[in-house]
């Protein structure tokens, strides 16, 4: 099965890591590698090829996300992938990880996965502005449909 | 030298939204990179390519090849990015004009010490410093073009 990490700049995340623990109570094996602030891009490239190297399954490759393209972690797990099977994700968010890790599965490959993160429904924004006061105009069922 | 906008120390080298800010403030349109490791290394060298908007241009040179080409006339806005004082060092002491060096970025590694804030320096590297402060080399630290610089000379 496809292994999964997620890195950032400081404990973003971590934070979203154990807030997945907190909405689905399990972490599915995902482990996060925080840069921590200060530390240089030799020591957290080395920091992250250990935790994956810890991984037994490393034929199925990994599924890394980050927060943002360019930056340390991003560029750390880019130049990994010299030796490991990796996909790299940048932007994450708490859907697409809540998505990702209930909704993966044996069969899924990085291609997949790939394609399922980034899909709108997995991203999962929405927005709508809120008039203050405003009501919401639903149409209301009564249980007598002739009145 | 003409046209050389920005020198500047960042062991994290092209570093995403960081640099492009640096880019945009200094108006660059290329930016030389010289470390003998980052330009033995194709694998890195397509990495960093990843991280720098498509629109500008980037050269990654041995100490050597750095020396031949800041040698020449520079026809565009140029960055200079180096991981350590030693290569500047290096340059200027190969007769290229480098006015002033802007320490952006030193992480922590086991051989160094904080010296202000998140920059961190070997006793070797200060020593780098202190040998370009002689050669009147203007060095200060300024991680984001918003922030004020600040001279290293007080805390070396």
């Amino acid at each position: 099965m496809v292994n999964m990490v997620i890195i950032s700049h400081g404990e973003f995340c971590e934070g979203l890591l154990s807030s997945l623990k907190m909405i689905s109570g399990d972490t599915y094996g995902i482990k996060a590698v925080p840069l921590v602030p200060g530390e240089s891009p030799d020591s957290y490239r080395e920091k992250l090829a250990e935790v994956l190297s810890g991984y037994s399954d490393q034929e199925s490759g990994f599924l890394i996300l980050s927060d943002i393209a360019g930056g340390t972690p991003f560029q750390s797990a880019a130049y990994l992938s010299k030796d490991f099977k990796i996909a790299l994700i940048s932007g994450m968010n708490m859907p697409m990880l809540l998505s990702l890790s209930l909704g993966k599965t044996e069969e899924d490959t990085l291609d997949s996965l790939v394609k399922k993160a980034i899909s709108k429904d997995c991203v999962g924004i929405q927005s709508k502005v809120f008039g203050k006061g405003e009501k919401k105009h639903r149409e209301k069922l009564s249980v007598n449909k002739n009145r | 030298m003409k046209n050389l906008v920005l020198t500047r120390i960042d062991d994290r080298l092209i570093h995403g939204q960081v640099m492009t800010s640096w880019i945009k403030n200094k108006g660059a349109n290329q930016v030389v990179i010289v470390d003998d490791g980052t330009a033995n290394d194709q694998y890195m060298i397509e990495v960093l390519e990843m991280a720098i908007p498509e629109e500008i241009a980037i050269g990654i040179f041995t100490k050597e090849e750095g020396v031949a080409f800041f040698s020449q006339e520079l026809d565009e806005p140029t960055i200079l990015l180096v991981k350590g004082p030693d290569v500047l060092n290096y340059l200027v002491d190969n007769g290229i004009a480098i006015e002033e060096v802007d320490v952006g970025g030193m992480g922590t590694r086991k051989d160094r010490s904080v010296l202000y804030k998140n920059i961190s320096t070997s006793a070797e590297e200060n020593k780098q410093f202190k040998s370009l402060l002689d050669k009147k080399v203007n060095v200060f630290i300024q991680v984001m073009p918003q922030d004020k610089p600040i001279g290293i000379d007080k805390y070396l």
